[in-house]
Formats: C-alpha cells, sequence, structure tokens
C-alpha cells in the first residue's frame, strides 16, 4: 500500500512520492476537525519518516496544536485515517497514543510539582504484581535505570528533587524523559522552545539530536524559523488550517518559509486603503506613554519581558503585533499596573512612574480592556450597572458618604447603554446573558467614559462577529481623533494594517522592528515575528554553530 | 452540550442531565424543597424508632412555635444564631469559607465574661458597651487568626478556622474547670453569676432579651452594605470574579481581612450576647454548637440578609422543638439530624440547581 502525499498548495517544491508506509512512523491523511461550525483543520496530511526530526510550523491558529491533539487522541477527528509504522491505528485516547508509542511533551507541562521528578517519570505505571511495593529497592532499581537513560541521551535531570525546585529546562527533560521511560518512537513537542531561554533552547535542540540517534522520530511545532532550518530534517507548514507543503530543510530558506506561514498577501496588504481618517504623515503629537528597557517575570519565573521599549503618542494608534507567548500578555499587565516591573522605566505624560499600581494607572487615564473580558474585564454574575460602575464607582458622582448613588447610576447607565448602543432586555441583567460583542461593547462604555487619555486594547476583537469587531475598530478610530493615545496589541496583522499609525513587532519580549502604516506589509511584519530578521542582542543561535550544553541548564 | 446520561438499572429509563445556568429564581425553591426533604428523611429516622412522624413533627412545632413560652425560647436560641449566620454570610459572599464561628462565639462570650472578672470597679452603665466591644473585638481577632495564614501564607481558611474551634472550645473548659470556675458554685463548672448591670434586660417574664436589637440591627446594617455601600459592591465584585475586582483596583488582601474581622466579630457578639442575656455566666458548653448551626442558617438564606431572620427562627424551632420531643421519648438529638439532612438537602439542590435533569424511556426497550 502506498500513500501518495498530496501538496495541497501544489507549488514549485515538489514532495517525493512515497513508495512505501513503512518508511514512515507515522502518515496522517485527509484529517478534518470542527469545532462547532469553525472548521479547525480540513484534509491535512502530514508524513513523518521513520528517525528524522520533523518541524510543524505555522502562525498561532493554523492548526498545528489540533493537529497534534489529533494524533495524541485528545480530540477525534472528523474525517481522515492515521497510520502508525504503516498500520493503520484508532487513537481515541492519550492512552491509545501512547500504546501506539507515541509520547508528547505538552507546551504547559503535565508534572505534578510537589513530587521528585523519579516519581514524575514513574507515575502512572502499573508494574504489574511486582511493582506493587515501592520500597528502597525498587526505588534504586528504578533510579538506576533511569539514570542509564539520562547517560544514553545526555540528559541531566535531578531526579531526587521536587518538580517545584526545578528550572523551566529541567522539567521539560522531565517530560522528555517520561517519554523515553515509556519507550515512545515517536515523540511530539509542542512549542518546546517557547519557555525556553535561548541556552536551554540550545540544550534541547541537542537533546533532539540525540534522540534522532538512537532512531526516535521527533515531531515539534513551533513558530521560529531560526530553530527550525537549524535542527530539522523535514518542514510541513500548515496555515489558516491546511496544509501548504512539506519540504526538505536543506531545500528551502527563511525567507521562503516565512512567506508561505503568512500567505501571500503582501501585495494585498499594501494595497489595503488607508483606513477612514488616517493622517498621511506620521504623527506628531506630544509623548503620553514612553517605556524605556521595561523588563518583568512570566508567570514561571523567567524574564519574559527583556527590554521593552515604545512609545505612543497622542493622537495615534499603535499596534503591537507577534505571536502570542512573546511578552504582549506581560507588556499589558505592566503597563495596567498588575504586574511588577523589574527593570527599565515607564513615563506617562512625562511624568516617570515610580510603581505601577492598578488604581493609579486608572486615575492617571489608562484604560484597559483585557485580553479575557469575562475573567478579567467583567463579573458575569452581577448586572449591567455593576459592571459599568467598576472603575468609577469610588468617584463622587457615582457615590457619597460611602453609599452608592443608585438612582443617579441606573440613569447613567441607561444613557451610556443607549450611547453604546448595548442590546440587553435591562441594565438589571447579569452580562453573562448578553452576546460576547455586547459585553464588549459593554467593556467600551465602562472604559471610554472615563476620557482617557491612553486606551490599551488587547485582542480586543478576539470572538467577535464582523458587525461588532467593526464597531470596536470605529470606537478606536473615534478615540484617536478626540486626541488620546491607543495601544492596539493583537494577534490580527490585517486589524494592525488597517488600523495602526505605527506598528511594533513583539518577539521574544522585546520590540524587534518597528514600521509606519505607510511601509507595512504583512510579509515583513512577519519574518519580524518569527524572528527571522532580528537586532543581533538576541539569541544564541544567531551566532553561529550551537553551543555544547553546559551540566547545568542554567536560567 | 455537556451532556450525560445513566441507564436506570432495569434498561426502561435513562437519566440525563446537562449543565446549564442556575436561575435566580430556583434559589427559593431549593431552600423550601431542602426543608420539605430533611422532613421527610428524618421521619424515616423517627418511623424506626416506632413513633408516628407526623406526631413527633406536630410536638416539635408545638413546642416551637405553639405557645407564648415555647415561642420565647425559639427566639432566644435565633439570636445567637442570627448573630453567627450574619458573621459566616459576610464571609461567604465573598467566597471565604469560615466554619470557625463556633470559636469566634465561643472567645466573644470568654472576653465578655473577662470584662466582668477582672474590671469589677467600672461605673454600672459602662458594663454592657465594654462586654460588647470585647466579646466582638476577641471574635474578630479570632477570625483574623484564619484569616492572615490565608491571605500570607495561602493557608486553607477551612481548615484552620476548624482547628481553632477546639481552641476556643478547651480554653472554655480549662477556665471553667479551672481558674474562673465559682468558688461558691458546688463544683459547678462556671463563673460567678452576673451582676444585674451586666445582663442584658429581658422582655416580661420570658428569657429573651435585648440581643434581639442587636440582631436584627446586624441585618439591616448588612443588608445596606450589601446592596446600598460601595464597600458592598466591592465585597459583591469580589465575590462574583475575585479577578475582575483585583483589576477594578480592589486589594483582595485587605478585603479578606476586613471581611474575617467583622465575620468573627459578629460571632463574638452573640458569644457576648448569650452569657449577658442568657446564662448570665460563662460556663461548660456554652454553645450547642450555634456556630455550626448558623452555617446552616446562612445557606438556608442563601445568604439574603431578610432570609437570615426567617432561617435563623426556623433553625432556632427545631432546637426547641428538639427539646419538646424528649417528653415523648425522643433524644433532642433528633434535632441534629433534621439540622444535618437540611444541610444535606441544601448543598445537594444547590449542585443540582445548575443541571437539567430529564427522565426519559430508552429508545430501545430492555437495553442489551
Amino acid at each position: 500500500m502506498s500513500i501518495q502525499q498530496a501538496s495541497s498548495a501544489g507549488g514549485s517544491v515538489t514532495t517525493p512520492v512515497i513508495d512505501s508506509a513503512a518508511e514512515y512512523s507515522v502518515a496522517m491523511t485527509g484529517i478534518r476537525k470542527t469545532f462547532g461550525s469553525t472548521v479547525a483543520i480540513d484534509g491535512v496530511d502530514l508524513a513523518v519518516r521513520r528517525g528524522e526530526i520533523h518541524a510543524l510550523l505555522g502562525e498561532n491558529g493554523a492548526g498545528k496544536s489540533t493537529l497534534m491533539s489529533v494524533l495524541f487522541g485528545i480530540y477525534k477527528p472528523d474525517a481522515g485515517t492515521v497510520m502508525i509504522n504503516g498500520q493503520e491505528a484508532r487513537i481515541r485516547s492519550p492512552k491509545d497514543a501512547a500504546g501506539c508509542g507515541i509520547g508528547m511533551v505538552h507546551q504547559h507541562f503535565r508534572l505534578v510539582s510537589s513530587m521528585t521528578a523519579l516519581d514524575n517519570i514513574v507515575l502512572g505505571e502499573s508494574g504489574g504484581a511486582a511493582g506493587l511495593w515501592r520500597g528502597a529497592a525498587w526505588r534504586r532499581r528504578k533510579s538506576a535505570e533511569i539514570t542509564r537513560l539520562c547517560e544514553q541521551y545526555r540528559l541531566s535531570v535531578p531526579l531526587d528533587r521536587p518538580v517545584w525546585q526545578l528550572s523551566v529546562g529541567e522539567q521539560q527533560r522531565i517530560e522528555i524523559m517520561k517519554t523515553l521511560y515509556r519507550r515512545c518512537s515517536v515523540i511530539v513537542l509542542d512549542e518546546p522552545t517557547a519557555v525556553l531561554t535561548p541556552q536551554e533552547a540550545d540544550d534541547l535542540l541537542l537533546t533532539l539530536q540525540e534522540l534522532k540517534k538512537d532512531g526516535k522520530t521527533v515531531i515539534l511545532t513551533t513558530h521560529k524559523l531560526r530553530e527550525v532550518m537549524a535542527a530539522c530534517d523535514r518542514i510541513s507548514v500548515m496555515r489558516k488550517g491546511t496544509m501548504v507543503r512539506t519540504v526538505r530543510a536543506a531545500d528551502t530558506n527563511e525567507q521562503q518559509l516565512a512567506e508561505w506561514i503568512m500567505g501571500r498577501e503582501r501585495e494585498k496588504a499594501e494595497q489595503t486603503e488607508p483606513a477612514a481618517g488616517r493622517r498621511p504623515q506620521a504623527p506628531t503629537g506630544e509623548p503620553l506613554l514612553e517605556l524605556r528597557g521595561v523588563q518583568a517575570l512570566g508567570d514561571h519565573g523567567e524574564l519574559a519581558l527583556q527590554s521593552f521599549d515604545l512609545t505612543v503618542r497622542r493622537g495615534e494608534i499603535v499596534g503591537v503585533a507577534g505571536v502570542a507567548g512573546n511578552g504582549q500578555k506581560e507588556l499589558a499587565e505592566v503597563i495596567a499596573g498588575s504586574r511588577p516591573r523589574v527593570g527599565g522605566e515607564i513615563r506617562l505624560n512625562g511624568e516617570p512612574i515610580q510603581q505601577a499600581t492598578i488604581k493609579g494607572m486608572t486615575r492617571r487615564g489608562v484604560a484597559h480592556v483585557p485580553e479575557n473580558r469575562m475573567k478579567t474585564g467583567m463579573a458575569g454574575a452581577l448586572d449591567v450597572v455593576d459592571n459599568l460602575l467598576m472603575k468609577s464607582y469610588r468617584s463622587r458622582e457615582r457615590s457619597a458618604f460611602g453609599l452608592l448613588r443608585k438612582k443617579a447610576n441606573a440613569a447613567w447607565a441607561q444613557s451610556l447603554v443607549e450611547r453604546f448602543a448595548v442590546r440587553t432586555p435591562d441594565i438589571a441583567t447579569p452580562v453573562r446573558m448578553l452576546s460576547g460583542g455586547n459585553q464588549q461593547k459593554l467593556l467600551f462604555a465602562r472604559e471610554l467614559q472615563q476620557r482617557p487619555l491612553l486606551m490599551m486594547a488587547v485582542h480586543p476583537t478576539q470572538g467577535l462577529d464582523v458587525g461588532a469587531a467593526e464597531s470596536v475598530h470605529r470606537l478606536l478610530l473615534q478615540l484617536r481623533s478626540e486626541g488620546s493615545g491607543v495601544l492596539l496589541i493583537s494577534e490580527d496583522l490585517d486589524e494592525l494594517i488597517k488600523l495602526a499609525d505605527r506598528i511594533v513587532v513583539a518577539f521574544n519580549g522585546g520590540a524587534n522592528g518597528e514600521f509606519h502604516a505607510a511601509e507595512a506589509s504583512r510579509a515583513s511584519i512577519g519574518m519580524r515575528m518569527t524572528g527571522l530578521m532580528e537586532p543581533a542582542r538576541t539569541g544564541g543561535l544567531a551566532e553561529g554553530p550551537i553551543r555544547p550544553r553546559t551540566s547545568e541548564g542554567g536560567r | 452540550m455537556n451532556s450525560k446520561a445513566v441507564v436506570i438499572p432495569g434498561g426502561k429509563y435513562r437519566l440525563e442531565w446537562s449543565s446549564r445556568a442556575a436561575s435566580a429564581s430556583s434559589g427559593l425553591i431549593v431552600s423550601v424543597a431542602s426543608v420539605v426533604l430533611a422532613l421527610l428523611f428524618s421521619g424515616v429516622f423517627i418511623a424506626l424508632n416506632g413513633l408516628n412522624p407526623v406526631f413527633v413533627f406536630e410536638t416539635m412545632a408545638r413546642g416551637a412555635f405553639g405557645t407564648a413560652g415555647g415561642l420565647s425560647e425559639t427566639l432566644v436560641k435565633a439570636i445567637p444564631l442570627l448573630l453567627c449566620g450574619l458573621g459566616v454570610s459576610f464571609a461567604y459572599r465573598i467566597s471565604i469559607w469560615n466554619i470557625g464561628a463556633e470559636g469566634q462565639f465561643v472567645v466573644g462570650a470568654i472576653a465578655a465574661t473577662a470584662v466582668t472578672i477582672y474590671f469589677p470597679g467600672m461605673p454600672h452603665w459602662s458594663y454592657l458597651p465594654v462586654m460588647f466591644s470585647a466579646g466582638a473585638l476577641a471574635g474578630g481577632v479570632w477570625g483574623l487568626l484564619a484569616a492572615v495564614p490565608r491571605t500570607h501564607f495561602q493557608v486553607n481558611e477551612l481548615i484552620s478556622s476548624l482547628m481553632l474551634n477546639y481552641i476556643a472550645l478547651l480554653l472554655l473548659d480549662y477556665l471553667v474547670f479551672g481558674p474562673w470556675k465559682d468558688p461558691a458554685g458546688f463544683n459547678f463548672p462556671g463563673t460567678p453569676m452576673f451582676e444585674t448591670w451586666m445582663q442584658l434586660a429581658t422582655f416580661g417574664t420570658g428569657r429573651l432579651h435585648l440581643g434581639l436589637f442587636i440582631g436584627l440591627g446586624g441585618v439591616l446594617v448588612y443588608w445596606l452594605i450589601m446592596y446600598r455601600m460601595k464597600w458592598g459592591y466591592e465585597l459583591r465584585l469580589l465575590g462574583a470574579n475575585p479577578e475582575a475586582a483585583r483589576h477594578a483596583g480592589i486589594s483582595v488582601t485587605k478585603q479578606i481581612l476586613l471581611v474575617m474581622l467583622i465575620s468573627g466579630g459578629l460571632a463574638g457578639a452573640a458569644g457576648m450576647a448569650e452569657v449577658s442575656g442568657v446564662s448570665h455566666r460563662l460556663m461548660y458548653s456554652i454553645s450547642p454548637g450555634y456556630g455550626y448551626t448558623a452555617i446552616i442558617v446562612a445557606w438556608l438564606a442563601k445568604l439574603n440578609p431578610w432570609g437570615l431572620i426567617v432561617s435563623s427562627v426556623l433553625c432556632g424551632g427545631v432546637i426547641v422543638g428538639g427539646y419538646s420531643v424528649q417528653m415523648i421519648g425522643l433524644p433532642a438529638s433528633m434535632s441534629l439530624i433534621v439540622q444535618g439532612s437540611i444541610l444535606f438537602f441544601l448543598i445537594g439542590g444547590e449542585q443540582l440547581r445548575s443541571y437539567r435533569v430529564r427522565l426519559r424511556l430508552t429508545s430501545k426497550p430492555g437495553g442489551e
């Protein structure tokens, strides 16, 4: 039986016809997966040779993770077949996947933080009747066995320390050890370098080479081109839920890959008419928000924001582009005052901010439309009035002598609902009953009624239909024409190109390039987003061959 | 959406349930249904004792509400339940699970008594206000002892507040069996009786005392805070979505400490009212579990201020009714069975409220 590998784009680079299915350890054909009415991936083929390092490239939302979740049995595909080592496999659960010899290292590790590395590695192993008594002898035996494995693959893992004490790189090595210990022949790594320091990332790539030497098949999803070129044998590029093509790393270059990832929409983007009301030249208003060398730690204690520079002037919209996880979340939180800054300086309206607090930034006129509106922006169980009050209930108009001005607030809420055309049965309705678009309008109503100096909107149109997104865009443009500064953080390049006067690209926790609206194109921004073009200061990989690993992972 | 089903043994019917948003109106239904189901459930135990459940419940109701004396006794029990219930309701509003009202009640009683023992020479009029303040403050501090580990070291307040109950109860035992025991009390584990100016005035001939107004005043203040005041708005926001509250500039730590101070303070005030208004001395087992019953009171009322009045009188009635069934040969702990099953059905009903449950005929009768 032979599989014809379909290249849906059918471009200039032809993929070789596959003669024998047995040559492939993983062959997925015609995979389709929908969530409700959204098609996540459609007609996707992926063939991975035994003993190769195969990269799955693509933007966020391109469908990489969905495809890997299908392979690992987390999602059941609507259509398509999966063959493992030439045999058709019915993978319906992660347990089935493990039975087929597939191991997965998730982006967010699945480790028990209070247990030691050793316990995490053997966790879930039944071990039969002999494994029931887990005494000192058993521990010594397991410890020796795992240490042997560690030496074989040149992985340094401190086995007897609890996981919470270990660095992110060490934790990842435990995850890899878990797959090796279970004798997996196919190891899938989902965005493995997203949380690692450059040094740790280099170490990881060396480990992958060791795995390959031993005949393991490695699949890794990533959006970082440089790693792909440095470490992988073959590369599959996905875009918008389809497979663009599969090529050998030796037959392509970063430029070409970037184009495939972003799509051939460069021409279209360049022809985009300037949005209504856009000024022909770059705005020259006085600087409103200035960030110089701002640093902040991420949730895992890593330096998520490493020296970020940014300026927002009055009357301009500055867009921040970037693939998720490059510091945008931390950037927004630092400016909003909800995440402490560990270095650098922030000036608002020329005045240096010593310690940013949420209350202080709100008082200084920073409005914030957060990324996840129902998680941090609103309280779903409370009604429209209560949600509108969130930022202004302390003011004299809304409360006096510790008492809320009930009647005045109701009238005020009613007028806001009307002015922003929020569709709600009445102002006593809990906001969780409203549609996403109306919730977002309500949030904008609340943030805008304070007449903000600076509006920071994070993914403001995520999950909204076209009409609602359009009204959000109009609100942002109106703010600009009224002289406020707008910081728009978005993953939607089209939205940024349409609205922003300048676009700053976030990469690896820093600003990697800046574009004026006139010169911005999808391809050039895309190259910055994927780190293809970046300032010399970033990353070990840019400086040549991968350095040998030092004994300590280091942070 | 998130729908599940099981086939009921026999194969004829299938039970399906799917999650949904709990509607506001179903809250009252759950409360009433839990009381009814609890009575049916405890009726089984009464029947097992060879008595007619209807007769027993009738006796209980008559004992608790049927006579002026019984009603007065019910209200006497309702006062500490109402104050402790108010206290825990404050905490539950922001999802702080204070189950330490019992201990807070006891330290309140101890502190109020300490005033009478260690400061015998104060002007007579000053005793009640000073005793009240001491009781409320002690209860509040006891609440903070559970709150500070929670805010600063992420210690689960359920466990710490519960453990503090035992410390408070054992402290009480130590005092009344030891240093504070009335030398003229024929070895009874209790302090000397309070002087009349240290006692809350009672109405008429019964034991019902001025603490009733403290409780009702508390309800009014609770309503005012929660539905009219800026601070209550912050608490409601914190209860509905702590992350959003933080983004509105509210200090979660500060609010937890403040709420636990007040929550404990109300239970402490209840302890003061009990020693000053009812027992007129500090004595062994001053509380028949008021602090625990208050948890039932709060949930039965769904943390609603007016509901608290109804549920505290109801639970007070169950306690008094429990005494009256002793005459017909049942233990007074019958009331504990009723209370326990009310809470059981309340919590169960609360869960079911967020599901739609349907019984259906299976498509293939008989099944496999």
